[in-house]
């Protein structure tokens, strides 16, 4: 660990730190409807002179924001459609003084209808996008047969809860306009400023602040709050600081996107699967950026990583008057995945197979076609990693001895007997966007040999943690044979650095640190031919056998795929239903692993984080349904007994590729806590999180 | 209102209105930023300082309630002994959490060492999800307090012979 106290030596890494003596703060008016049209949006009366009011009208450029086709407004001008949504600018001296002056802004409205929680799939009007993949003749399996499982399952929103709140803080003079951005895409903030301002994008410089782990709440909604703060600054002519409070961020900006998904199995005679048949519907709030690729994303792992060649897999997103709803590391597949081994589950149940058992004679294994068409390059059980974690975690003995604990208390009501529950799941990450995605972003990095033997890199990629600064230190230290301390990374501004593209689904592993090791090999080629300083730069190919067509989501939809499987035991109080974890199993199959104190890091974080969302992090809506939200009851610091982790590492592929594994955890241990639970309390529970009001209410139901 | 207490172990003395709270006065008067402004409700623990001696959320900490106190915050604290206990048991677990809640983690470290040197699980489980930051994984920053307690004991333990 570097000191704590360098760490804390320099105050400039949060844009909540930077002053400047004529700074002006900005404070954004929202919408307080859900859906409405707006009539006008009028400064409050009184409004002081040296107090600005930005509106939609004000903005030079194009009023919006754009994320891979889709887009939001910038400000709303004359509907809004979520409580929060920003509708207006206040500018002036005193951040107080703005807060009171946005309570007395006029706004004009008309209320429509809303809609916020209930998924409406049969309405065409709040249909957003809307897929369907087919392989076989699903219907006519399913008619024949044995047995057919249906189950249904829903999770909930989740709050990225990032280091320091959305914020941004803009200087400079008439030619050149500097943005402090804390974000994962510095390019993105400053293509979407220029569109925004209408200025050269050589007149806009965006320098990335310390974004701590965002869990992909910092990817696009950093522009929306750089785009009001650079307007702010364009107006006033005088440096700008945006900075959201914890509650304003909670209330109005992104989280994970609920979901729905309707599973329903058609089983052989001995339990195993002949059709599948899975609805996805996706609450995306009331702006769907990034929805079509959580939804490809979701169908390819909407059947878990299950050998069946009759499937039908529809998906859709709803748009709801809620704040988006959007990516939360993963971009859905831990929802899909949740569902799927929830599932999976309860066919074992209803075949009477325990789930090891099921699971191993219906999981893919190497060789055979998956969903989309291609071999599965992965196989849990060639790897080793299946057998460690049924070994380590005593699975199959556990089980049935749980099993027959359940009986017991059924029949004797007794309370003294503990009830404990284990449960397994398997689930995986595909990394860097799905098919042609990366194609389209594209990645570049650069590395420099100075004379001095010092390197350099440069990229736009914003790691999420010191670990990922290491790897890549580490990565050019060996090549090129520096000592770590002679190889600094650059300041992250995108004057000095080329566009890597977003941070995000573990690129900074997968596409950024081959890049480095790519722009290293060249220097080290030319090392002995070529005078110092040289500085290479490699942008990223799309692989030639990556033959994906989103039409008909066949071939290989990511450049490379890790998978884990996840075992953890529990202990449900017999009476308050109050959960407490007596232990945790992972194996993780992700090929090469580069740094394994780091890697094991990363997986007990992803373990915490899903274990939270999984438990207990619920946001409440309101019941009037205009919107939800129960700032207060948030408290996703909360822990569980401290569970014991055992993590392994497993490779069936000897030089395969290091892949990523950020969103591992997140994906398998949801659904292996809740089969854990379902266990335990002998209450089939099919939506997370699983509290223990949840089993007590279908106690009740029951 | 005028207002006299002890900072990082000097005295100071501010001309404040008596509502504004210490996390905001330690920012803008005396350009402390290591208690960062997070919830302002005392939730989210980022913003901890040391008042009297105990962990105290800054943002509920009205400065009126300073006048003859001390108070010391993450800049004082890393001058002190007990920070390199604190700073060795997090190294030696591999703790490494972002910038933003780092001074409230050792502080919180700090206080369940403060009152038991061999603290239970559960006590240290209480303490730690007290802050809330998704950057470290929690079984490090419980072995990271487990540590320091072990070169405090030991630093103890030296001191007495």
């Amino acid at each position: 660990m570097r000191s704590i106290e360098k760490m804390l030596a320099h105050d400039s890494h949060f844009i909540s730190d930077m002053y400047a003596s004529d700074m002006l703060y900005c404070y954004t008016v929202r919408s307080q409807y859900p859906n409405a049209s707006i009539s006008s949006v009028e400064p409050p009366s009184g409004l002081p002179e040296y107090v600005r009011f930005l509106t939609a009208a004000d903005i030079p450029g194009r009023n919006r924001i754009t994320v891979l086709g889709e887009s939001v407004p910038v400000l709303a001008e004359q509907q809004t459609y979520y409580v929060g949504e920003p509708l207006a600018l206040l500018v002036g001296p005193s951040l107080h003084e703005l807060m009171e002056l946005a309570q007395r802004a006029k706004v004009g409205y008309e209320p429509l209808a809303t809609v916020t929680r209930e998924f409406l799939p049969e309405d065409a009007e709040h249909l957003q996008s809307d897929f369907v993949k087919t392989i076989g003749n699903p219907e006519e399996a399913m008619r024949k047969a044995f047995q057919v499982v249906e189950g249904e399952y829903q999770t909930e929103a989740q709050e990225h809860l990032y280091s320091e709140p959305q914020a941004a803080f803009v200087s400079g003079d008439k030619n050149r306009t500097v943005i402090y951005s804390s974000t994962q895409w510095p390019f993105h903030v400053r293509n979407s400023v220029c569109r925004v301002l209408r200025v050269p994008q050589k007149q806009c410089v965006v320098r990335a602040t310390d974004a701590g782990v965002t869990l992909d709440g910092k990817l696009w909604y950093p522009s929306l709050v750089a785009a009001h703060a650079a307007l702010a600054h364009r107006v006033t002519g005088r440096p700008v600081k945006l900075v959201y409070t914890r509650e304003e961020d909670f209330l109005n900006t992104t989280k994970r996107a609920p979901s729905h998904i309707k599973h329903v199995t058609g089983l052989d005679r001995d339990g195993n699967l002949v059709a599948m048949q899975v609805t996805i519907t996706l609450n995306v709030g009331a702006y769907p950026l990034l929805s079509e690729e959580m939804l490809r994303r979701m169908m390819v792992v909407a059947c878990g990583y299950y050998n069946c060649r009759n499937i039908r897999i529809r998906a859709r997103t709803v748009r709801t008057h809620l704040p988006p709803m959007n990516a939360f590391a993963g971009f859905g597949s831990a929802q899909a995945f949740f569902a799927a081994e929830a599932h999976a589950a309860r066919i074992s149940e209803v075949a009477q197979v325990p789930p090891h058992t099921w699971k191993a004679a219906n999981l893919l294994k190497r060789g055979q076609t998956t969903l989309t068409g291609d071999p599965a390059r992965h196989d849990v059980f060639a790897s080793g990693a299946w057998d460690w974690a049924l070994s380590h975690s005593d699975f199959a003995r556990k089980h049935a001895a749980f099993e027959l604990q359940k009986k017991r208390r059924a029949m004797e009501t007794d309370l003294r007997i503990p009830a404990r529950g284990i449960g397994i799941a398997v689930a995986g990450q595909g990394s860097g966007f799905i098919g042609r995605g990366e194609e389209i972003l594209g990645a570049s990095v650069a590395v420099r040999l100075e004379e001095s033997d010092k390197a350099v890199i440069r990229t736009s990629g914003v790691p999420e943690d010191r670990g990922m600064q290491r790897i890549w230190v580490e990565t050019v230290a060996r090549i090129l044979t520096v000592a770590e301390n002679n190889v600094a990374l650059e300041v992250v501004d995108t004057e000095l650095v080329p566009d890597s593209g977003p941070s995000t689904l573990s690129r900074n592993l997968t596409v950024i640190t081959p890049l480095l090791e790519s722009c290293c090999s060249a220097i080290k080629r030319q090392r002995f031919r070529s005078p110092l300083p040289i500085e290479i730069r490699r942008t990223s190919k799309v692989p030639r056998k990556t033959t994906w067509s989103n039409e008909r989501m066949e071939g290989v939809p990511f450049a490379g795929e890790s998978r884990a499987v996840a075992v953890i035991e529990v202990e449900s109080d017999a009476a308050t239903f109050e959960t407490s974890i007596r232990g945790i199993w992972l194996a993780i199959d992700a090929g090469r692993v580069l740094n394994q104190l780091q890697a094991r890091k990363t997986i007990e974080m992803g373990v915490f984080q899903g274990l939270g969302w999984a438990a207990f992090e619920t946001i409440a809506h309101l019941a009037s349904g205009s919107t939800w939200i129960d700032y207060k009851s948030y408290h996703p610091g909360r822990l569980m007994r401290h569970p014991r982790i055992e993590i392994e590492f497993f490779s069936d592929h000897t030089k395969s590729p290091a892949q990523g594994i950020t969103e591992l955890a997140l994906s398998a241990v949801p659904a292996a806590y809740v089969n854990a639970v379902t266990q335990a309390t002998g209450r089939y529970l099919d939506r997370i999180p699983a509290t223990p009001e949840l089993v007590y209410q279908y106690l009740e139901d029951e | 209102m005028r207002i006299e207490f002890t900072l990082n172990g000097e005295s100071a003395r501010i001309e404040s209105s008596a509502e504004t709270l210490l996390v905001d006065l330690l920012r803008r008067e005396f350009g402390l930023s290591g208690a960062r402004p997070g919830c302002m409700r005392g939730q989210c623990g980022n913003c901890a300082v040391l008042f009297n001696g105990a962990l105290t959320r800054a943002c509920l900490l009205p400065v009126f309630r300073l006048e003859g106190c001390e108070v010391m915050t993450i800049e004082g604290f890393l001058r002190t002994k007990e920070f390199a206990d604190i700073e060795y048991g997090f190294e030696r677990a591999g703790m490494d959490p972002c910038r933003f809640c780092i001074s409230s983690k050792v502080l919180v470290a700090h206080s369940v060492l403060l009152t038991e040197l061999e603290p239970s699980d559960l006590e240290i489980e209480r303490a730690t999800s007290g802050v809330w930051c998704r950057c470290t994984s929690y079984s490090s920053f419980v072995n990271g307090i487990r540590y320091a307690a072990h070169a405090r004991k030991r630093r103890y333990n030296e001191r007495n012979f």
